[in-house]
C-alpha cells in the first residue's frame, strides 16, 4: 500500500514549487481547489464522505504533479466524480461540469478546454494511477463521533463541542493536513480544539484508565501537546481567514 | 506506469468474462507466477462514464481486505483505456475439483474445504461485505492446496435493483430460499446457504439442487427441507416474490447423505435452514463438533488436484533451461499489452 503521509520538507518542495510556483500561491490553490469541491458536491446533494474523499484525493493529486500542468478547478471535477462512484454516490460528469460551469466565471471555465467531459475522462485515468488505485479513504469524522461517544458530561455542551469540531474537519480539508496526519490524529486534535473553544472541559469518560492523563490517550498512542497545537495552528488559521456561508451546508 | 505493462509478461490467456478478461502472467520483479484480470472498459456502454464502477468496487474491496483464505490483489495498474488486476495464480477451482471423476474426495479433504472456506467468509463478514456470488467455481485453489474466495467484482451488483440481469448472471443454484422469494434485506444468511450448498455437492458430486427457473429452485428446497409455514418462517408470506407452493414433508438429510457423518449433516442442517435468521453464521459454524471432531482435515500439500496440474509442476521450468534461454536469447517472451 502506498503510504500518504509527508514531512514538512516534502510539502515545500512539491512539484508545483519545483515548476516555479511558490509555497503560498500552491496554498491558495489548493485551498480553492478544496472549496471548490465542497462547493460543487454540496450543490449537487453530495454527502460530507465523498466531498471529503474527493478532497484528499485532489491534495493527494498533487504531490505529484504541477499545477501548471493541470489546473485546479477541472482537476477537482475529476476528483468528485471519481470519489462520488467510490463512495456509491454516483453522479454523471456531464452533470458535476454543469454544476461546474454555474459556480466558475468564464475565464476560469475555459481552462476546461473543448470537450471537457473528454478532458475529465481522459484526467480521470491519470488521477487512478497517480493515486495508484488507493481509492479508500477514511476521514476524520467518524472518529468524531466515536470519540464523542465515550465522553461524559454535560449532553448540551458536548454536542456543541462535536459541532464544532465537524465544521473545523470540514474547514480542515482546505488545508494539507490530511497529507501530514491520519484522521485519527487531526479528529483529536480538532476535538480537543472545540473543547478549548467552547469551554468544555472533559474531565472523565468510559473506559478510562489510571494510565489516561487524557480522553485521547484511550484512542491514539503518544499524542504530545506540541502536535495538537501545531494541527489546531494549521487549522485555525483557515478558519480564521474563511468566514464562509457553504461551511453550514457541509453537514 | 509503462513499468507495471513491462513488469508482468503473458504466459497464457485464461479466460474471458462479461467484464474482463484474465492472463496468467509472470511477473519479472518477483518471478511469481500472477493472474491479470484485464477490465474492458472500452465497450461503448461502459465507457459512457469512465472508469466502470464494477471494477472500482473490487479493487477497493480487495485492497482492504488481507486473508489467506481471499484471493489476494497484488497490483493494480492503468494504461490509456484499460485498468488491470493482479491477483494470485490460482491453479485450479472447486468446481473442476468436483467434476473430476478421477479425484476422489475424502471427509477430511471435504473438511479442509469447509474449514479455508469458512474462514475466508468469516472474515468477510467481520468486515461487513458480503459476498453474495458463492459457488464452486469461485473458490480457487492453487497447488498448495490453499482455497482462496475469489471474484468480488458481482458482490455488490447481485443486490441491487436490476434483478433482471442478476438473475442470468449470478448461478441460481446457490441462492437462499429469501433471494428467491424477492427479500430487499437479507444478510450473511445468503453466504452460509450458499456454503452449504457446496457442502452437499462436495459430498453428492454433482449440484444440490439444480433449479431450471427460480420457481423450480424454490420447489427443489421445499422438496428436501419441507414448505415453510407462517410459524417456521414468520413473515415469509410477506416478502416481494411469495407464492404459496405445495406442501412438501421435509425429508432426512441421512436418506440423501447415506455416507455422511452426523456431525457433518448437523453443520449442513445448519447452513440449510430455511428460515434465516435460525441459519448459523462463520463462527458459530466453526465452532460445532464436525470442526473438532476426527478425521482432521486434510492439509493442503495431501489435498487432490486435477491431472494436468500435477503435471505442470513436474515440467516446470528448471533454473537450467531458464539460463539456456538466456544463452541463445531464449523464447521471446510476449509482452503483455494492457
Amino acid at each position: 500500500m502506498p503510504y500518504w503521509y509527508y514531512d514538512r520538507k516534502d510539502l515545500q518542495n512539491t512539484p508545483s514549487f519545483r515548476d516555479g510556483i511558490p509555497n503560498d500561491t500552491e496554498n491558495r490553490y489548493r485551498k480553492e481547489g478544496a472549496r471548490f469541491i465542497i462547493d460543487t458536491g454540496s450543490k449537487m446533494d453530495l454527502g460530507y464522505n465523498t466531498v471529503a474523499t474527493g478532497v484528499v484525493y485532489f491534495h493527494r493529486f498533487y504531490m505529484f504533479h504541477s499545477f501548471r500542468t493541470f489546473p485546479r478547478y477541472i482537476t477537482a471535477c475529476c476528483c468528485l466524480f471519481l470519489a462520488g462512484k467510490v463512495e456509491e454516490t454516483p453522479k454523471k460528469c456531464k452533470d458535476i461540469i454543469k454544476v461546474a460551469k454555474s459556480l466558475l466565471n468564464e475565464h476560469k471555465f475555459s481552462t476546461f478546454g473543448e470537450d471537457p467531459k473528454e478532458e475529465v475522462m481522459t484526467l480521470e485515468r491519470i488521477l487512478l494511477q497517480t493515486i495508484k488505485f488507493d481509492l479508500q479513504v477514511e476521514h476524520p469524522y467518524g472518529y468524531l463521533l466515536k470519540y464523542a461517544k465515550c465522553l461524559k458530561g454535560d449532553k448540551t455542551k458536548l454536542q456543541k463541542m462535536v459541532q464544532m469540531a465537524w465544521t473545523f474537519v470540514n474547514d480542515s480539508l482546505c488545508t494539507t493536513l490530511c497529507l501530514q496526519w491520519e484522521p485519527e490524529v487531526i479528529a483529536v486534535a480538532l476535538m480537543f480544539l472545540a473543547g478549548k473553544l467552547s469551554k468544555f472541559e472533559v474531565v472523565d469518560w468510559n473506559g478510562r484508565t489510571p494510565k489516561h492523563t487524557a480522553w485521547w490517550d484511550m484512542f491514539v498512542e503518544d499524542i504530545t501537546m506540541e502536535l495538537l497545537e501545531d494541527i489546531c495552528h494549521q487549522a485555525n488559521v483557515i478558519a480564521d481567514s474563511m468566514q464562509y456561508p457553504g461551511n453550514a451546508s457541509l453537514r | 506506469m509503462e513499468e507495471s505493462t513491462l513488469r508482468y509478461e503473458k504466459i497464457d490467456f485464461l479466460g474471458e468474462g462479461q467484464f474482463a478478461t484474465v492472463y496468467k502472467a509472470r511477473d519479472v520483479k518477483t518471478d511469481k507466477i500472477v493472474a491479470v484480470k484485464k477490465i474492458k472498459i472500452g465497450s461503448r456502454l461502459e465507457a459512457q462514464d469512465g472508469i466502470n464502477r464494477t471494477a472500482l468496487r473490487e479493487i477497493k474491496l480487495l485492497q482492504e481486505l488481507q486473508h489467506i483464505n481471499l484471493i489476494g490483489l497484488l497490483d493494480v495498474f492503468g494504461q490509456k483505456s484499460n485498468v488491470s488486476l493482479v491477483f494470485d495464480f490460482m491453479d485450479t477451482d472447486l468446481e473442476i475439483i468436483i467434476k473430476d471423476n478421477n479425484i476422489v474426495l475424502t471427509p477430511a479433504n471435504v473438511k479442509a474445504y469447509m474449514i479455508m472456506t469458512l474462514k475466508g467468509l468469516e472474515y468477510l463478514h467481520q468486515n461487513w461485505i458480503l459476498h453474495r456470488d458463492l459457488k464452486p467455481n469461485n473458490l480457487l485453489i492453487n497447488r498448495e492446496g490453499i482455497l482462496k474466495i475469489g471474484d468480488f467484482g458481482l458482490a455488490k451488483a447481485f443486490g441491487s435493483p436490476t434483478r433482471i440481469n442478476t438473475h442470468q448472471v449470478v448461478t441460481r443454484w446457490y441462492r437462499s430460499p429469501e433471494l428467491l422469494f424477492g427479500a430487499r434485506q437479507y444478510g450473511t444468511g445468503v453466504d452460509m446457504w450458499a456454503i452449504g450448498c457446496i457442502l452437499a455437492e462436495l459430498l453428492l458430486r454433482v449440484p444440490f439442487l439444480p433449479g431450471e427457473s427460480d420457481l423450480d429452485q424454490l420447489s427443489r428446497i421445499f422438496q428436501v427441507f419441507g414448505t415453510p409455514t407462517e410459524e417456521t418462517w414468520p413473515g415469509m408470506k410477506s416478502l416481494t416474490d411469495y407464492v404459496q407452493y405445495k406442501q412438501f414433508p421435509a425429508q432426512q438429510l441421512r436418506h440423501i447423505f447415506s455416507a455422511a457423518s452426523d456431525d457433518l449433516l448437523q453443520l449442513m442442517e445448519s447452513l440449510l435452514a430455511l428460515y434465516p435468521p435460525r441459519r448459523c453464521d462463520c463462527t458459530q459454524a466453526l465452532q460445532m463438533p464436525y470442526f473438532s471432531n476426527k478425521p482432521a482435515p486434510s492439509v493442503g500439500s495431501k489435498l487432490p488436484m486435477p491431472s494436468n496440474i500435477t503435471k505442470i509442476e513436474t515440467e516446470k521450468p528448471s533454473l537450467k533451461r531458464k539460463l539456456l534461454d538466456n544463452i541463445d536469447g531464449g523464447l521471446l517472451a510476449k509482452k503483455l499489452q494492457f
